[in-house]
């Protein structure tokens, strides 16, 4: 259990970034972006989603217009923002930073040492 | 067998079973209360009823229509868990007693807290809140909020201060805390139930719910409050204002609905029964009774224009007293539907008393077409001694000066004879050109053609008698019987010859039109010199008095 929370906390970090790169990429409907996280499994359950692309939207980095559906009532159709793109450069070179930086300090240990 | 609900999840219609939509509800709600606070609250809501009902789409099909609690478990599973829901958002997590661990989907909460009730308020729902809180009535808390408004508003202070700081309780889970109910799918339920039942009155406050909504997702709790507490505070002063102004308007509306209909039907016996409706005695001495039969017969015009002018006012006049009548009576009522047979032919027959009444006056108009003057004049000779003419009026006359002022235009019509009727002549005053004294009658009056007019104007007779050094004045003419009334008027200018003096009796003021004096406006009661800067004032005469 502990070790489910804690794989929840690090995913928890990167999912603003994630929802980003899979919009920055194209324009999508929320559940077009879940399949895309869900694929790359980093998604386990999609409530968060909701709460945290309001979030992006408040903030100015997204965008959303309301689309026809053929499948049911309209649906949203979100997209970056000019100011959401320039964020998600920002985020990008930090990321990689990020995953240098714990690339390194990950190296230092190896599960065989145990 | 199982109940199925009807339910609108995301704009799709489901058929849910009871137990599913049980569990449904309750888990949006603790999604709802997990976010309290959060921007864009709403938003998300809508947002994953939206998802959910995309999720629960596929799982309804011709042959499983409807949705099951398996089904919304599973939705539950992949939506996941309402505590981290709120992680994704900045705000600042607010303490959480949830728990799923139960079965039934039982939801503790701690102890009772304070609510403002937004389902039974005066003004913002304090007093109901802490009625529940204490475990009172809530009368006694709004008696004493009212009655400390009279001990120096303390507790008007102490209630805005109570609105900003408690919040309202928004969601069923609040509502049953407030109550101090557990929060289980049970009360829920019922909580919901209720609100259902007052669905009538929320579909009457669903704009102001909207508005409220899209305050809650801009805004912070603080704000939300103040905002919630203007927004209710104002409400609820709307409503107590709306309930009195109610009582009042249908006390009011009974009032009116009451002079209205007598007006109405006094109207119609006006109109055509000929009833005497102004009684005045003249100052001749003779009982004047005005009836609008009198008043048409002195017109003396056909049958026909009599018909379409009295048809005409009173439909001009009748229609919208009606109307304001139904429309009083409907209100008090409370029956909303509005009579569309009404409504059309008031119009019509309105608009038909228009084209009566200007056809009516076209008509009758012609009597009037024509003007004519005549002109005699009369010369005093005062005995050689004598510098003074004394005017006199009737006695009677300053008795009833008052009441004679109420007729139409100062014309007075006699019931006894339709036809005869009485006039107030208007008397001028102006210098002579030689040593005597003057009086000039100008009358004048109206009809079809010049000749007409004439006989309309000589018709008049206006009787007055100089004796010596006194001068018996009329206080008003007649018409000779069987002429009609054509505007007939009478003109009297009496000319006086300069140093010579004007005695004027009391009275006579209301006849007098211009004096070539201006100082004093009362001629009458008192002696006039005619000097070369005209009347003035014998002082003398005013010593006597």
């Amino acid at each position: 259990m502990e070790i489910e929370n804690t794989k929840a906390q690090m995913r928890k970090g990167v999912l603003e970034f994630c929802i980003l790169c899979i919009l920055s990429e194209k324009d999508a409907y929320p559940s077009e972006i879940i399949e895309a996280m869900k694929n790359a499994k980093l998604l386990v359950v999609e409530g968060t989603l909701y709460p945290l692309l309001m979030r992006l939207k408040n903030e100015g980095q997204l965008s959303y217009e309301w689309k026809e559906s053929s499948s049911g009532p309209p649906r949203k159709y979100y997209k970056l923002t000019p100011a959401g793109k320039e964020f998600l450069n920002g985020l990008h070179a930090s990321w990689q930073e990020l995953v240098d930086s714990v690339n390194q300090i990950a190296k230092q240990y190896s599960p065989n040492t145990l | 067998m199982k109940n199925t609900i009807n339910i609108s999840l995301g704009g799709i219609v489901f058929h849910i079973e009871e137990d599913a939509h049980q569990k449904l509800s309750a888990y949006l709600d603790a999604i709802s209360k997990s976010m309290q606070g959060s921007e864009g609250q709403a938003e998300i809501m809508s947002d994953i009823e939206a998802r959910i009902a995309e999720l629960l789409q596929p799982k309804v099909t011709d042959f499983k229509q409807v949705v099951s609690i398996t089904d919304i478990e599973e939705v539950i599973s992949i939506m996941g868990n309402p505590e981290e829901f709120a992680t994704g958002s900045a705000e600042p997590k607010k303490e959480q007693t949830y728990s799923n661990t139960n079965e039934r989907g039982r939801y503790q909460y701690g102890q009772r807290r304070i609510f403002r009730d937004p389902d039974d308020k005066v003004l913002g729902g304090i007093c109901s809140g802490l009625a529940y809180h204490f475990g009172i009535d809530p009368i006694w808390f709004r008696l004493g909020f009212g009655l400390s408004i009279f001990l120096g508003g303390f507790g008007f202070l102490l209630y805005i201060l109570l609105l900003i700081i408690i919040p309202k309780a928004n969601t069923a889970a609040e509502k049953l805390e407030m109550r101090g109910e557990p929060v289980d799918v049970n009360n829920i339920r019922k909580i919901i139930e209720e609100d259902m039942q007052d669905f009538k009155k929320k579909a009457q406050d669903f704009g102001n719910e909207m508005k409220d909504w899209r305050n809650r997702s801009r805004t912070r709790q603080f704000e939300r409050n103040v905002g919630d507490f203007f927004s209710s505070f104002f409400r609820g002063l709307g409503s107590l204002i709306g309930g009195i102004l109610k009582g009042i308007t249908a006390f009011v509306g009974i009032i009116l609905v009451i002079v209205l209909s007598c007006l109405l039907l006094t109207l119609a016996i006006a109109l055509f029964t000929g009833i005497n409706v102004l009684d005045i005695d003249s100052k001749t001495g003779h009982s004047v009774h005005y009836s609008i039969h009198t008043l048409f017969a002195a017109l003396n015009i056909t049958w026909a224009e009599r018909t379409m002018l009295i048809a005409g006012i009173f439909l001009f006049l009748g229609i919208p007293l009606l109307s304001i009548i139904i429309r009083f009576g409907r209100g008090i009522t409370g029956r909303k539907r509005p009579f569309q047979w009404y409504t059309v032919s008031a119009s019509i027959l309105w608009t038909a008393s228009w084209i009566f009444i200007i056809i009516g006056i076209a008509k009758v108009s012609k009597y009037f077409k024509a003007t004519a003057h005549t002109s005699n004049e009369i010369k005093f000779t005062l005995p050689p001694s004598a510098n003074t003419l004394y005017v006199k009026l009737p006695v009677q006359a300053n008795a009833n000066e008052e009441n004679i002022t109420v007729g139409i235009n100062s014309y007075s019509f006699d019931a006894t004879d339709d036809s005869v009727f009485f006039g107030a002549p208007t008397i001028c005053i102006g210098a002579s050109a030689d040593s005597n004294f003057h009086f000039i009658l100008n009358r004048s009056g109206r009809g079809t053609n010049a000749a007409e007019a004439q006989a309309s104007a000589n018709n008049i007779s206006y009787s007055f008698a100089q004796h010596d050094t006194v001068l018996q004045l009329s206080p008003d003419y007649q018409i000779t019987e069987g002429t009609p009334w054509r505007v007939q008027h009478l003109e009297g200018i009496l000319q006086v010859p300069l140093n010579k003096t004007l005695d004027m009796p009391d009275g006579i003021d209301h006849l007098i039109c211009s004096t070539i004096h201006h100082k004093h406006h009362h001629l009458g009661g008192h002696k006039w010199l005619m000097t070369l800067q005209g009347l003035q004032a014998d002082s003398s005469s005013f010593h006597k008095n």
